[in-house]
């Protein structure tokens, strides 16, 4: 055949030639094949752990519910609590062992098995309350004595239980104490004068910044700035606050915190206190 | 020569005929001699490169002539762009360069299937069939993309630009 090569290279040369270029173009479609294989299958594994961290970082749904739904209904449901602020009545007996009250856990801490996972029983999806009696598998040494785990069941609902997934125990809301009502410097209870110029509101109020007083009586209401006194009451002047002695003195403290709001009111009967 | 114990079974054997028809179709269109044997080097790497797949097909003759064309139209174009007149004159007349670029210049303006036909055809010296084979059409076909092309040529040229002119020389 050599003597119908039509050029004046050797044809082994050029042969040659060939060869080395023709390698070189299969190395090349191999590494790009293998590039291709290779973006596509990273793209895949970015695409799922994608997916996987957006689910870890919901959570699970299930879990969630079945964390959160018993801790809802043990917000103690008066009306001086607005969401937030039923954590500020903790129990001392729903610490979880070696931790403090004001520290503690989330949900899944307390109410996880031994294995780590969440209890999850029936009885506690389905009614939406947190059974006491699985929920509180406290240590007796680490219970306070002086609080009565029966007590504490119903006097005070089991609000302390930290709301699933929140690593901060959340700021307490505003506690508002009994109202007490002085006039001219004693108490009087519950009642309002409908002749007194000096009376006075008296009320404790814990983790509040600014409190307020509203009053009502009759058609008129009025809102006043209650003044914190040296013996931490708040206190408001409550001498022209009755306009018709005929009804009860609607009184309402709004206490404003860092937790919250807190709403607290009252119906003060109006009693003549002329001697 | 070790390079040639490297190639793929069949490649060697069919080397130098692959070879002779990517080199006049080559030399058809670019003219010199020494650009044409790179063009053909060139294509027949890609042949080795892609040997698996085409040694065996009846169009592996077509598939080089086609890459080998296909190559030689491009750096044709690259030169005309660069203006690269000392290279496109080398070992052929003014008058053959100028028949030459308006040739590719013509088969450039013909739809894709025409202008490889009439490449294969009249410049690779690929019978009708072996077109049909290489383009994966009928034979049919080729007539018609070969009678239109040629037309198109024809027009586009001049009436007394034929394309045995072109080829005569090689």
């Amino acid at each position: 055949m050599s003597d119908q090569w039509p050029t004046d290279t050797p044809r082994d040369e050029v042969l040659a030639r060939v060869v080395a270029r023709g390698t070189r173009i299969r190395t090349m479609h191999r590494v790009m094949r293998m590039a291709a294989v290779l973006a596509v299958a990273g793209t895949s594994v970015a695409g799922v752990g994608y997916v996987i961290s957006s689910v870890g970082d919901q959570g699970d749904p299930a879990v969630q519910e079945l964390a959160v739904g018993p801790v809802q209904p043990d917000v103690p449901l008066t009306d001086s609590a607005d969401p937030g602020g039923s954590t500020s009545a903790t129990v001392p007996g729903d610490a979880a062992p070696g931790s403090t009250p004001g520290l503690n856990p989330p949900a899944y801490g307390s109410d996880s098995t031994p294995s780590g996972l969440p209890r999850t029983s029936a009885a506690s999806s389905t009614t939406g309350r947190a059974p006491s009696t699985t929920s509180r598998p406290r240590s007796p040494a680490t219970t306070p004595s002086t609080t009565s785990p029966v007590t504490t069941a119903t006097s005070a609902p089991p609000t302390t239980e930290p709301l699933a997934g929140n690593t901060v125990p959340p700021t307490p809301a505003p506690a508002v104490g009994t109202l007490r009502v002085k006039a001219d410097g004693v108490s009087v209870g519950a009642n309002v004068c409908s002749n007194e110029t000096r009376s006075e509101a008296a009320v404790s109020v814990d983790a509040a910044t600014d409190v307020k007083l509203e009053t009502i009586s009759g058609d008129s209401s009025r809102e006043v700035a209650m003044q914190k006194s040296v013996d931490g009451d708040w206190t408001a002047d409550l001498s022209s606050a009755v306009t018709d002695p005929a009804h009860p003195l609607l009184v309402t403290v709004v206490a404003t915190g860092p937790g919250g709001v807190t709403r607290s009111s009252a119906a003060l009967p109006v009693v003549d206190c002329t001697p | 020569m070790s390079s040639t114990t490297l190639a793929p079974e069949g490649f060697d054997e069919a080397f130098d005929a692959l070879f002779g028809r990517a080199y006049r179709v080559a030399r058809r269109i670019l003219g010199d001699p020494t650009t044409a044997e790179d063009v053909a080097a060139e294509a027949m790497a890609r042949a080795y490169a892609h040997w698996g797949k085409i040694a065996l097909q009846p169009w592996r003759e077509g598939w080089v002539v086609r890459v080998a064309s296909n190559l030689a139209l491009d750096t044709v174009k690259k030169r005309s762009w660069l203006g690269d007149a000392e290279a496109m004159d080398a070992g052929v007349e003014d008058d053959d360069v100028a028949v030459r670029l308006a040739l590719v210049e013509a088969l450039s303006r013909l739809p894709r299937r025409q202008r490889e036909v009439v490449v294969m055809r009249h410049l690779g010296g690929l019978s009708e069939a072996e077109c049909a084979e290489a383009l994966k059409v009928s034979t049919g076909s080729v007539k018609t993309h070969l009678h239109r092309g040629l037309a198109s040529l024809r027009s586009g040229l001049g009436p007394a630009m034929q394309m045995e002119e072109v080829s005569a020389d090689v």
